[in-house]
This record gives C-alpha cells, structure tokens and sequence, in this order.
C-alpha cells in the first residue's frame, strides 16, 4: 500500500513516494486530485481523500465512480485530545471534510462496505473497502488513503479477548483467549501454523527512541517477534472447515469458579501450554517455540495492545533474527511470505496517557494500515475485541481490509462462536 | 561531653625522645573573660593533656610540629577545638574561649576537620565532633556522615534503610539496571556496607547475622517480600540517633589492627555520655518530628556518674497521601564507675581502674499499612527491636600500662510481616518438604498470601587489650597487644507461611520455591583474633615521624565454639606512616590488609527445593483432576566459604595554608573474595508416565502406572554462595578549608572524592531464567551456552562546597551547602556478541569449555546466541547540583536554634534519557530544630 505524505497547501496535491507504482496514485506519477474546474475545495481543517484501490477498479468503473470512493465512513481521531472517533461520510469525490479540525497527530482511517445490491451488479467478491494511516498534520491538510480490500480468503484472528478487572497488580489474566476463523470456502489446516505477537518491540519512544524500534516495526519483509507459538499436528490432524471458528484459550479450564465474571474455556479446542501451566487433556496443546518461554509460564499472555499474527507453517529455526540494541533482545523475522494474518490493538489507557509518544506505525503498512481495537484493559471486562462481519448472508465473511482500525470492532465477549 | 576527660595519658617523663614545642595559654569563658578552672586541655590524636590551674592557665610540653587540632573541654561546656601550627620547637601562646553555646565561640566546627585525627589512629580520618552534628540536624548517623568526602547530602527523615558505602560508588542503585544474573544477587552497595564497621561505644555492631532476607530465590515477583531490610548489607543506620551522637571517626584509610571484620573502613561512633544537666532537643519537618534528651548525674562523687539519653522520631512516608511511617525509639542508660583516683604530674586525676556500662535498647518500625482505597488487602511491617550491654573496664598497671576488658551481649528482634494479594494461574503445585514423588495439587486464582519471617540476631563480644608506654631505641612506643573473640547466630522462628497460598509463585514445572525454614536450626558463627601493634614516634633526621603498625590475625572457626579447629584465618600485616618535612606539610601514608567474615545467611542457606512435574492431569471434572510432583532438595552450603580480604593503600598530604588547609589523598582499595551467589549447574531426573484411564468425562480419576515409561535428565542451577566477587575502589579525597574571608565572617570548606569502582564477578551465566527454563523443558535441546563473568564499573565525582558564615557576637552559623554531582557513570564491561560465550552445560549439569578459537565452529551454531541480561553502557547522567542552607542561632537561656532547607531550589535533576542515566533529587524539604540546656537551672 502506498505511505502518502502529508501535504500543507490549498492545492490538491497526491505525492507518491518512491517504489509506488503509478497506479496507486491514481493512474499518474505526481499530481491527482479533484478534477480541474469541480469537486472540492479545501476548507479550514482537515480534509481526507478516499481514493480507489487498483483491485477494486472494474468494481469503481462499473458503479460509477471517478474522483474517489463516495459513501465511505472516514474517522479521524487526535491524540492527546480526542478519545473517541470524529466520523465523516465522504461525498461523491471521494473527500471527507473535518473543518474543526487542529493541528497534530492524527489516525485516519476510512472504511466502504458494499451493500449487497453493488456485489450483486458488480459480480465481484470483493466485501468492503478499509484504509488508515498515522498522520501529523497541520491545518488546512489533506490526507490520501488507499483502501485494502475485503475477499473472502484464508484463516484470520476473529477475536482477542484480555480484559481483567482491578486494581491492576492483583489482575487475573488468565482467562484470555483467541479465535480462528476460516474466512475462506475451502477446508483449512490448522496444524503448524504459528501464532506470534510483536511484543517487545516498543510502540512508543518512552523506553527506546522509535528511530531505534523502527526496522523492526517498519520492515516489508516480515514481522518481527520474540514469543512464539506452533499449533500442534503433523500436517492433517487439525482441520477447519469453511465459516468455522476455533477456540485458543490461554488456560483451557472454567475461570468463572475464580470470578463469575469470567468465561467458561473449559470446552476451548486447542490452549496455549507453557512450562508452568494447567493442562487440560481436552484441549490440544500450542507448545511455545520462540526464542524463550513466556514469563509465568502459562504461554503468551497480554494480546491487547500488542500486533498479533498467524503465519503459516515454517520451520522457525530457519528464521533470520536481529537484535533491538536498545534493550539487547534478540528477535526473528517471520517472513512476509507467511504472514496469514496481522491485528493490532491497542488500549484506551495507553492512548490516555498523554505522556506516551506513540511510533508512527507499530508494523509494516502491508500486514495493517492502522492499529485499532480500543479496549480499556481494566474496565472493558466482558468485552472483546473482534472481527467485523460484513456479509451475514450465508457463511459469515469477516472483515480484513487489513486495517484493524476499521476492521475489528470491541462488543461483548463471544468465545467459540461468531456473533 | 565525652567520658573521655581523665582517661588521657601524659607523655613520660623521662626518655625524652622526640623534640617539640610547647604550648600554653589560658582557657577562659566567653560570656566573662574569667578564667577556668578544671578545663582538659588536649591535642586530638596524641595522648597528651593537661588541666587548666585556677586562673585557667594551662601548658602541653613536648608537642610534635605541624598542624594540630587543640581540645578543650570541661563538662558543661560546649567543646572547643582550636586548629593550631605547632613550629619545630619554642613555645606557642593559645588562649582558649569556652561557652555554654558553641554558636558564641569564637571557634566553631561545623564539618570534618581537613586535619581530623581518630584517636589512636594513623589512618586517613574524617573526625566529626557535636558541634558539626547538631549544626547538620540530621536524623540518624547516616546524616552526620554527609561530611566525609565521597557521601551525598540527605534530608532528614527514617523512611528508607540507610547504609554507608565508604570509598566506593554504589553501584546497583537506582543509577543502575542491573541484570538478574545469580553472579551478582545484591548489589555492590550492598557489599560495601557490609565491609564497613560499625563501633558504638568501642564495641562493634555487626550486621552478620541478620537474616532477613531469604537468599536469591526466597522473594517473589518483589510485591510481598520487600521489607526493608539491610540483611546482605550493612548495619542500618537508622538505629543510631544522632542526636545522641557526641563524636564520630571515620576511618576511611588503614585502621590500626585493634579493628577487624572489615574491608572498606571503620566508624568509630562514641555517644553522648556525661553528668550534665538535662538536654532537650526537638525537631520538626513536614514529615518527620523527633524529640531526644541527654542528661547525667554525679553519684555520690565525681567517680560515679550515670547518663541516660532518649530519642524518639517519627517519618511520615508520604503525608497527606498514605499513612506509611517509619519511627525509631533509642535510648541508652550509660555508668562510669572510677576508684583509686590519683592526679599525676599534669594535674590530671587518673582512676586506677574505670568501668563503663551502657545499656542500650532500640526499636525501629516501617510500617506501611494497609490503605484500602488505593491498595487493598495489602500491609508491610518490619520492626527491629534491639537491646545490648556492654562493659568496658581498665586498669591502670601502672603509669605507662593498662589492660582493657570490654564485653557485649546484643539480641535484636527482628519482625516482618507481609500481607498482599495474589493472582495465580491454575497450575500442578505440592507442599512437599522431602525428597521423592506425591500427589500434589493445583492452586490459582486471587488468594491472599501472608509471610512472617522473625529472626533474632545475637552478637556476643569480648576483647581483652594490653596498652604499654615505654622508649626504645630513641623512640617513644605505644604498643598494643590484644585478643578478641566473637560469637553470632540467629534463634528466630524464620520464615513461615502457609504453603497453600504460597508467596513465590514464579512456577515453571521444574524449579520449585523456598520451603517455610526455622533459624534456630542455623549453627552458631565463631571467630577470634589476636593482634599485636606499635606506634612509634621518632625523628627522621629533624622531621618528626609516626609509625604505626601492627599485625592482627582473625580465624573463622569451623563450629560453633573458639575451640573448634580453624575453617579460614588471614593474616593482616598493617602499616601507617606519617612525616612532617615542615610544620606546614604533613605527608602520610598507609597500607595494610583486612578481613570480613561471610554473612551466616551464606554460610548456611536455606535448601534449594526444586519441584518437577510429572502428571499434569487437569480434567474439567475435578474428581478427576490428577498432579504428580517429584521434589528434589539441594543444599547450596558451600564448606569452602571463609573470610574475604582487603587491601588498602593510601597516600596522602596536608597542608597548612596558614588560615587553611588542603589535605588531599589517593587510595586504591581492594577487595577479594567476596560473598556472591554462583550458579552451579546439577542434573535431576524426570519420570514420564502413562495413566491408567486419560479419559474424561467418566467421574474417574486415573493413577500412573509403573514403572515410568521414559526418564531424561533435566538440568538444574543450584545457587550456591561463593567468594566470586572482587571490588576494586580507587580514588582521590580532598579536604579543603579555604583561608577565612574575615570581612563576610565567612570560610569555604570544599569536600570532594573521585571514586572508580569495578565489581568483578566470576560466576558463570546460563542465560536468562526463562531461556534456561526452556532448555530444562525441551525433550531435544542437549545442551545451553554459557558466559563466564562480568565487570561493572562505576565512577562518581562528588564535591560538596559549604560557605559557613559565623558571627560569634551573635551566635549565629549560617552553612550554604552546595552539592555538585560532577560524573556519575555505570556501566557493564563485557562482552555480549555471539562469540562471547565460554561453553556450554549438559543436560546432566556438566559443563563444556570451547576455547575462543573454536566458537565460529559450524559445530556449535547453536550456542551463538547473545547474551542478555546486561545493560548496555549509556553515557552518565549530566552534571548538576543542588543547594542547601542552614541556620544555627542561639538563644536566651543558653537555648539553640536550627532552621534548615534541603534542596532550597527544588532541583529536580536529571531524567534518564535513551542513551543516559538519570539522577533525582529529592524535592524542597524544610524543618526546625531547638535545644534546650537546662544546665541553667541546675547547680553546674
């Protein structure tokens, strides 16, 4: 996806930056905008453009679209002072307007479903549209975002689960737990596949510059991890069939005899084991085979506020690791080429603190444009951050634009099964 | 006023053997120009005194050239302590004024004298007298040595454990992220503090025997087992007031051989003991009030007097926000018993025989209670409840020799009590406290856990001392010959608590936690020593010379009794030289070597208790729920463990600027073989079984069948005390009082030290805690790296500039106090590349070395990993500095009193940056002081 720059006059302009082939700009190298004679003209504030990925250009030519993506809901959110979404519908053109809008660091993210009726005069099977980006921004800006697409394809995260009541020092968290889900329309297997966070890897510059994070958090050729974890089976053993969802609990067992506030996931298909963990005979064991275990011993812990992925089967010895100088913590790359599925999340806390110095992108923008999924890790009990779904109508289609700032939604905790 | 009045002794009469000059003069009253009678006239540092006749005249004969500090001293009055330039020879006029309030003499002394003298001492000294005490309101004696070049300025206040490091940068504090290698388990404060001695009314506080602490692996996830603690360290300073504080020597350089279990240094702490009218004294800060009283009384003669001195004072952590407290109650009942009194040539009345006893009681509290609205369910409490008697007694054999008994019993009750809540993850769990294979449970969820460690450390202490006067061979001696003998253990309950809601729950299937313990249990520590000394005093060609030197040997017993045969014994050759090529130059110098006994906590840790699962069997339904744990236990006792060494070189010069002085000194001190914790790589088995039925959902709980359908060997690290750490401390030590600017009535005092300290460690590093977790799992990986040692170095610069401002008339001080951090720097020296590792361990705990040539081997790919755990090296933290100010008036009624602000700018310092370390300050503090002598109103 093209990284955009922000731009700082009245006059439309789309920059593409180097390696960006022509097209994503809108069919020409350098300038792009509203047409000559029409369109919008900027007002004071902040002004996001929508335009139409390459993948979705028969789908643009055959609704009529030009300019832009017209009916797309754009967000904008500003750090230090907005806690909460501004949300705008662009027009025709494909422009959102946001005329109170200061200077500052934004999230920008954009997001198109196709009703039912477009698929059914397009014939495509591409879902929704979904976009977002990191900005600093000044008055009178123009932001571009290119949207991700949404088809049905492979296995995705469905759904994180990590909230635990106060006060903070005594919070239980072992109650945690993921979905995967088949998004596709064919049988899936489970067996290999590795489940890893980037954790470790500082988001923001409070314990190490982000120039020093950087290569890890930007690099197009894989995603970089510390902890990992490898679904069990050979090859076959674990298959998952088209619309199904599997339950990866943390500790497989029934948490509400500790707190009724707490899930049952004593019926979880698989759990993640570590060396001092519980372990229930029903639910499959995914072993840990990162660079070292996760501290206390119950496998990885901690899923908001932190990237999270699925790769395909690899053998993880093969990886290629770096060392992030700042804390001497060695990492691995898992390669782009198996990259599944990437979220990131992040915790309304977090983003609260004022002190914090987000990095301008936790991961490369080709596995997520934009990190969402606010949860309030201490307050959101009984809220988990999933997937959205965008086409209900048969088997379930989930979101994945590849933003998880408009591809995951936070609702009431659903474990095992899709809402 | 010190007990020390009569107890000098005159320089013989015949045998003259080193020329000098003399001194005379007259002591009067500052109030009436009267003369006084009775006055003790001494030159600190040398036995040599005389007494004021009825017009206050008195005359010191035979008095060495240089510069020299005159004492006066007469019970109820304040000290004085007049610096004099002794010529060659003639005679030297010095009238003395002495008052009530020190504040109204013409001289005053509110620091570390440039040109101290610990008495009986050669060695590099800081001397710091009542006058300097009470001018500084500090709380405990951690405060009075903010005058020693090298310590930073304090405010006030109880509410942290307080420890002095002498000569060294302490490393491992908040300046330093240090890794959680075993090699280094405490910090090298720590090891500092513990090598400096503690001598409370000439006999020695230990720290030895403190137990409360549990060792490397006895804490949790630091949230239940952080009392405040000085176990593994030094003697918490908090127990001495000083406010009961009459003087304090410390011995910074070569001590003379009467003092061991040592390495860093000595200080030497005398409390106010003396037949004068109540003394009162209250303090008052935002967060601390304390009030103390001294007063004695003659019974029924001037040989019999009895001293009682009390202090309460109390530190509110944090008011306004918590009710976290600190206080601390001391008090001491002091007797002195004199007979045979006879006055000698100098007028002087000598007792034949003298017996000093001294009752002191001390309890010290941190409590951190439970404040429900913010931490609930959790309290901290740690009390330290003390009482010791001691007796010094002398005989005077005749007049040049003496033979000193002193004796001391302490016990100290040490309570800590610690409630939190917990959290725990469901996981297989046994209370086994023998070796072998049970049942055990599982435990999770939030549980409160609840821990009681009580010990009772007890010191018994004798030393029996023969001092002799004669000429020899030209020169005048002072010999000393003396043998010690020392005894320490701990009775306590130990550590207790319910293994159903365990404290450490830091679990990972193999390592298992510290079991509840009973100290009684621990054998007793015995040491002695025997040490024989001379002082000599002669002249190198015409420039006066002092030697001292001597020689002590301490033994470390390998049971419980002196009599049990020798387990460690270091001799200790120490020696101390002092020239004065003029009366203005001093040059001096020392080397000598010392030895401390381990700590009982490393002689006899607790067993290492490790905890192996086997079924893991956690079936929904709980009736058929299945745990079995095999424990093993390892005792980490090491039988080689015996006394670590130092070694102390210093050099040094003073000299006399006429209305100043700079004495500056280099010294290089070393220690060797010091207590840390070494990780030993061991082996134990692990058992496979198959169960009788694994399947769920039929209300059936299965059994493991025998015999084991497979064993492997799962490697362990017991951590095991052992001498691996060396330090090296090396450095410079100014002293400097600029001449006085008479126009301001102001002099500047400069105190400043560069200190260079590096802590070696020996011990080997398998890796962090969870990546050797990983490999003791792991049913393919057959071998680890690991690395072999490491280095961290510390450097400080540290100057502190007072202005002190006197205007006698008045009786008013005014000290500003301006503390500049010039460096501060920590780092790691060592290496952490992919080659640095040194071999590998086994699976079964044996350990490979791979020569450095070899470690690019294809071979051993898998062992070129980087080590972690150390902190990168970062630039200091910047320069800064902070300022303080004090003010000491007298009042009516001979009263005083003292306004301080600490930090009067409210500097915050320095934040740690990315590629810097940060340094605090602590904010604006602000307090007052009053004293109330009531000598007033009493018959003086």
């Amino acid at each position: 996806m093209a990284r955009l720059a922000t731009k700082r006059s009245k006059r439309v302009r789309l920059v593409c930056m180097g390696g960006i082939a022509a097209s994503a700009c809108g069919g020409e190298a350098g300038f792009s905008g509203p047409p000559e004679g029409g369109g919008n003209d900027l007002r004071p504030g902040l002004t996001v453009h929508v335009g139409i990925p390459p993948a979705a250009g028969s789908i643009a030519s055959t609704l009529g679209w030009s300019g832009g993506v017209p009916g797309a809901e754009v967000r904008i959110h500003r750090f230090e002072t907005d806690f909460s979404w501004t949300t705008v519908v662009t027009d025709e053109n494909g422009f959102a307007n946001f005329p109170t809008s200061i200077s500052g660091r934004y999230r920008v993210a954009a997001f198109r479903p196709f009703t039912a009726s477009e698929r059914q005069v397009t014939g495509s099977d591409i879902l929704a549209l979904g976009a977002g980006d990191f900005r600093e921004v000044g008055v009178q800006t123009q932001v571009d975002l290119v949207p991700g697409v949404t088809s049905p394809h492979g296995l995705v995260i469905s759904e994180i689960y990590a909230t635990a009541p106060s006060p903070a020092e005594v919070q239980y968290d072992f109650h945690m737990f993921f979905e995967v889900y088949n998004n596709s329309d064919r049988v899936l297997f489970l067996d290999g596949v590795l489940f890893g966070t980037m954790q470790g890897i500082p988001q923001w510059s409070g314990t190490a510059p982000c120039a020093e994070s950087e290569p890890f958090r930007s690099d197009p050729g894989g995603v970089w991890a510390h902890f990992l974890h490898e679904f069990p089976g050979s090859g076959s053993e674990h298959p998952i069939g088209p619309g199904e969802v599997r339950l990866v609990a943390l500790d497989a067992i029934d948490h509400s005899t500790i707190d009724a506030r707490f899930p049952d996931l004593s019926g979880a298909d698989f759990e993640l084991f570590g060396p001092g963990d519980v372990d229930n005979p029903d639910a499959a064991n995914v072993g840990e085979v990162g660079l070292e275990p996760y501290f206390s011993g119950h496998g990885l812990r901690y899923f908001i506020s932190h990237t999270l992925f699925l790769a395909a089967p690899r053998d993880v010895t093969s990886f290629e690791t770096g060392i992030l100088q700042a804390f001497g913590e060695e990492f691995v790359r898992v390669p782009a080429a198996a990259i599944l599925d990437v979220i990131s999340t992040l915790e309304d806390d977090a983003l609260e603190d004022q002190r914090m110095e987000w990095c301008d992108e936790f991961v490369h923008p080709s596995f997520d444009q934009l990190g969402g999924g606010f949860i309030k890790h201490q307050t959101d009990l009984g809220l988990s951050v999933q997937r959205l779904v965008v086409d209900a109508s048969g088997q379930r289609i989930l979101q994945d634009t590849n933003t998880s700032a408009v591809d995951l939604i936070k609702a009431p905790y659903t474990p095992g099964w899709i809402p | 006023m010190s007990a020390l009045a009569g107890v000098v002794w005159p320089l013989p009469c015949d045998g003259q053997v080193s020329s000098g000059a003399t001194i005379g003069g007259r002591v009067i009253e500052t109030e009436t120009g009267a003369g006084l009678a009775g006055v003790v006239v001494s030159l600190e540092g040398f036995d040599l005194a005389a007494l004021t006749d009825e017009e206050g005249r008195y005359r010191l004969t035979d008095v060495p050239t240089g510069r020299h500090v005159l004492r006066a001293q007469r019970i109820g009055f304040a000290v004085a302590r007049v610096p004099i330039t002794v010529p060659a020879d003639g005679a030297l006029t010095r009238d003395i004024e002495l008052s009530v309030s020190a504040l109204r003499m013409d001289e005053i002394t509110v620091t570390a004298d440039a040109v101290s003298r610990a008495e009986g001492e050669l060695g590099t000294a800081s001397v710091i007298e009542r006058e300097a005490i009470e001018h500084l309101t500090a709380t405990s004696l951690a405060g009075v040595l903010q005058l020693v070049p090298g310590v930073a300025t304090q405010a006030p206040g109880l509410d942290d454990l307080e420890q002095v490091a002498l000569r060294s940068v302490p490393t491992g504090s908040s300046l330093f992220a240090t890794s959680s290698d075993a090699g280094v388990s405490r910090t090298s404060a720590d090891l500092s503090a513990f090598g400096t001695l503690i001598v409370l009314d000439g006999v020695p506080l230990s720290n030895n025997a403190n137990l409360q602490s549990l060792g490397p692996r006895g804490g949790d996830d630091g949230q239940l087992l952080n009392f405040v603690t000085s176990a593994n360290g030094g003697v918490d300073l908090r127990r001495l007031p000083a406010a009961t504080i009459e003087r304090v020597e410390v011995i910074r350089g070569i001590p003379s051989v009467r003092y061991g279990d040592l390495t860093h240094g000595a200080i030497i702490v005398e409390t106010r003991a003396a037949p004068v009218a109540p003394i009162a004294e209250a303090k008052l800060d935002e967060r601390t009030v304390e009030t103390s009283l001294v007063g004695g009384r003659t019974l029924g003669g001037p040989g019999n007097t009895a001293t009682l001195t009390f202090d309460y004072a109390r530190t509110q952590v944090e008011p306004g926000a918590s009710d976290d407290a600190s206080s601390r109650f001391a008090g001491q009942l002091a007797h002195r018993l004199e007979l045979g009194h006879r006055a000698n040539d100098a007028g002087l009345r000598r007792p034949r025989f003298s017996l000093d006893t001294r009752f002191d009681v001390f309890r010290l509290v941190d409590d951190r209670p439970e404040n429900p609205n913010v931490r609930p369910d959790r309290s901290l409490r740690s009390r330290d409840l003390g009482i010791r008697l001691s007796e010094r007694a002398r005989l005077w054999l005749g007049e040049d020799s003496r033979l000193s008994f002193t004796g001391s019993i302490s016990r100290v009750e040490q309570e800590s009590r610690s409630r939190a809540p917990k959290v725990s993850g469901v996981q297989p769990f046994t209370s086994a406290t023998t070796e072998g294979r049970n049942e055990g449970f599982y435990i999770g969820g939030f549980y409160t856990a609840e821990v009681e460690l009580d010990g009772t450390p007890w010191l018994g202490f004798g030393r029996l001392e023969w001092e002799d006067r004669t000429a020899w061979l030209g020169a005048d001696h002072e010999l000393i010959a003396g043998i010690e003998l020392r005894r320490e253990w701990n009775d306590g309950a130990g550590f207790q608590f319910d293994p159903q809601f365990p404290p450490s729950i830091g679990f990972d299937g193999v390592s298992g936690y510290d079991r509840p313990r009973t100290f009684d249990e621990i054998p007793a520590v015995a040491n002695s020593a025997i040490y024989v000394g001379d002082r000599v005093r002669a002249n190198a060609g015409d420039w006066p010379l002092t030697v001292q030197a001597g020689v002590r040997l301490d033994v470390l017993h390998d049971g419980e009794s002196w009599l049990s045969g020798s387990r460690d014994a270091v001799v200790q050759p120490r020696v101390s030289a002092e020239l004065s090529p003029s009366r203005r130059l001093r040059l001096r110098g020392g080397w000598g070597r010392t030895a401390k006994t381990p700590a009982l906590g490393d002689l006899y840790p607790p067993p290492q208790y490790f905890d192996l699962v086997n079924v893991n069997f956690f079936a929904n339904d709980p009736v058929e729920r299945l745990a079995v744990l095999t424990t093993f236990i390892r005792d980490p006792t090491n039988p080689d463990l015996g006394l670590s060494t130092g070694t102390k070189l210093d050099v040094g010069f003073e000299w006399d600027l006429g209305d100043g002085t700079i004495a500056l000194t280099a010294f290089r001190d070393r220690v060797a073989g010091a207590v840390g914790i070494a990780s030993v790589p061991d082996f134990i088995t692990r058992d496979a079984f198959a169960l009788t039925d694994s399947i769920t959902g039929n209300g059936i709980k299965p059994e493991i069948i025998l015999p084991a359908i497979s064993t492997d060997s799962v490697p362990i690290l017991v951590d095991r005390p052992d001498q691996i750490l060396d330090q090296v401390n090396r450095g410079l030590e100014l002293t400097a009082a600029l001449p006085r600017i008479d126009p301001l009535a102001t002099q500047v005092y400069v105190t400043g030290s560069w200190i260079e300290t590096e802590t070696t460690s020996d011990a080997r590093f398998f890796g962090s805690s969870s990546a050797f977790s990983s490999f003791q799992r792991s049913q393919t990986q057959t071998r680890a790296p690991y690395w072999e040692g490491f280095t961290e170095r510390g450097e400080s610069m540290l100057l502190l500039y007072r202005l002190i401002h006197h205007q006698p008339d008045l009786g008013l001080v005014a000290t500003l106090t301006v503390q500049h951090n010039a460096v501060d720097r920590v780092e790691d020296v060592v290496a952490v590349d992919t080659l640095s590792f040194a071999g590998y361990v086994t699976r079964g705990g044996e350990l490979i070395a791979v020569p450095p040539e070899r470690r690019g081997d294809p071979e051993f790919a898998d062992l070129r990993v980087s080590r972690t755990g150390r902190v990168l090296a970062r630039q200091g933290a910047r320069p800064d500095w902070m300022a303080h100010l004090q003010v000491s008036k007298s009042l009516p009624l001979d009263g005083q009193l003292r306004v301080w602000v600490f930090n009067f700018a409210d500097r915050r310092g320095r934040e740690f940056e990315a590629d810097r370390i940060g340094r605090l300050y602590p904010p604006v503090r602000f307090g007052a002081e009053v004293t109330f002598p009531s000598a007033r109103f009493f018959d003086r």
